[in-house]
């Protein structure tokens, strides 16, 4: 839509849909090519970047993370996101554990300081995979007093966990997805972020309430992974955090020594 | 009392029969429960939810008609359903585990392709290690599945709760 209000596309290329700001009709009928896979709709159906490398045009108007569409959650508004969206293992997805969306109510002197977010970061992580692997409803992290979605477990199961092996739960999961990733050759280097959230190499808003912002997404993930003891360059995992969390299996097989 | 019994049970349906242990165990007063359950062999739970739907039905909170207006008996879906629970029990215990809660302890492995199907143990340590959704299944994708698989997405599925 703002590809095509830029004036990078012209109502044939669209199909005839004018897919002017503002035409709800528009959307609608865009949609529903999509769904069908129909003409534009089937090189649209496969997200936003392909239609960029298709068409060879528009990249500086894509708000993607490793070609996966964001959600409505600004990582200038709240900075931890920037570096979920960035790596987490499913990346772009505001529903994966890190600083969070509430980081954002935090007052701009706290949320603006790149110094030292790993250990809260990875704590969000942990809080937000149990939460996920067991199936709890998102709001339960407004709702529930902390450590209540491990006692729900508990009771469940008839299990008991300490809170190294409750906590550990949450990393091994998070662990689980990483591996996944680097078993199919995906590290660090491979995850993006466009520099229209991070508001890096000037691409940053010169109006509203951001203005300014410039989020130093490196920083965070550096923070984030120095935290968990990874490899700042290729986001590995030694051995012995594979060994801590009982996973030696899948060190082996990701060839970790 | 042992030959008034082993007369009247057959004669019975289940929750006729719950309701005459529990007023047989209520009339012997002390001790009557453990007497009723050795002679008939039923579970004192069995016995024990008998008195609670005698005294129920008596203070007029449950209908006094025997079977619910469908005719039914048991509640839907009460009772066993062949070789479910019973062979979930015995394969557990005769391998050494004891159950545990929110589980079946089992996977079932489809293969489309083949039409084939295969029902695997969910050992204990793993279940409690990555409990479920995304962190089990992708233990299980990553076990299973060959690294560099094309297509993975339309190949594989794994459904789990969470």
């Amino acid at each position: 839509m703002e590809s095509y209000c830029e004036g990078l596309f012209t109502l044939d290329e669209l199909d005839g849909i004018d897919l002017k700001w503002g035409n709800a009709d528009a959307i609608a009928a865009m949609v529903e090519k999509i769904c069908r896979n129909e003409g534009i709709g089937a090189i649209l159906a496969k997200g936003s970047r392909y239609a960029a490398h298709y068409f060879n045009r528009g990249f500086d108007f894509l708000v993607t993370a490793s070609g996966i569409e964001l959600p409505q959650h600004d990582a200038k508004f709240s900075p931890g996101l920037a570096r979920t969206y960035q790596y987490d293992p499913t990346p772009g997805r505001h529903v994966k554990g890190g600083l969070s969306i509430q980081y954002g109510n935090e007052p701009p002197e706290v949320r603006y300081d790149y110094s030292n977010t790993g250990k809260r970061d990875v704590d969000g992580v942990v809080g937000q995979e149990i939460e996920n692997l067991s199936g709890f409803c998102f709001m339960s992290g407004f709702t529930l007093v902390p450590d209540s979605k491990i006692r729900y477990i508990e009771a469940v199961t008839g299990w008991k966990y300490t809170v190294e092996e409750a906590y550990n739960i949450g990393l091994r999961s998070y662990t689980m997805r990483h591996a996944f990733n680097l078993r199919e050759g995906f590290f660090r280097d491979h995850w993006d972020l466009p520099d229209r959230i991070t508001g890096q190499n000037g691409k940053m808003q010169t109006k509203g309430p951001h203005a300014g912002v410039v989020v130093d997404s490196v920083r965070l993930a550096n923070n984030f992974f120095s935290e968990l003891g990874w490899n700042l360059d290729t986001a590995v995992p030694p051995r012995e955090w594979f060994e801590k969390l009982n996973m030696a299996d899948v060190a082996d097989k990701l060839g970790v020594i | 009392m042992e030959e008034h019994i082993k007369t009247m049970i057959p004669l019975l349906n289940e929750k006729q029969r719950r309701l005459f242990l529990a007023s047989l165990a209520n009339t012997l007063g002390r001790g009557g429960l453990k007497l009723v359950c050795e002679i008939s062999g039923f579970s004192p739970h069995t016995v024990i939810r008998g008195k609670q739907e005698l005294a129920d039905t008596l203070s007029g909170l449950e209908p006094v008609d025997l079977a619910s207006p469908d005719g039914r008996i048991r509640k839907v879906g009460g009772g066993r359903t062949p070789g479910s629970r019973d062979s979930i029990k015995t394969e557990y215990y005769s391998e050494g585990r004891s159950m545990y809660g929110g589980y079946n302890g089992k996977l079932l492995f489809i293969n489309l392709t083949n039409q084939t199907y295969e029902v695997r143990v969910l050992p204990e340590n793993v279940a409690r290690e990555y409990i479920g959704g995304p962190s089990l299944g992708t233990r299980i994708l990553f076990d299973e599945m060959p690294a560099n698989t094309p297509l993975m997405f339309v190949l594989w599925a794994v459904l789990l709760h969470g």
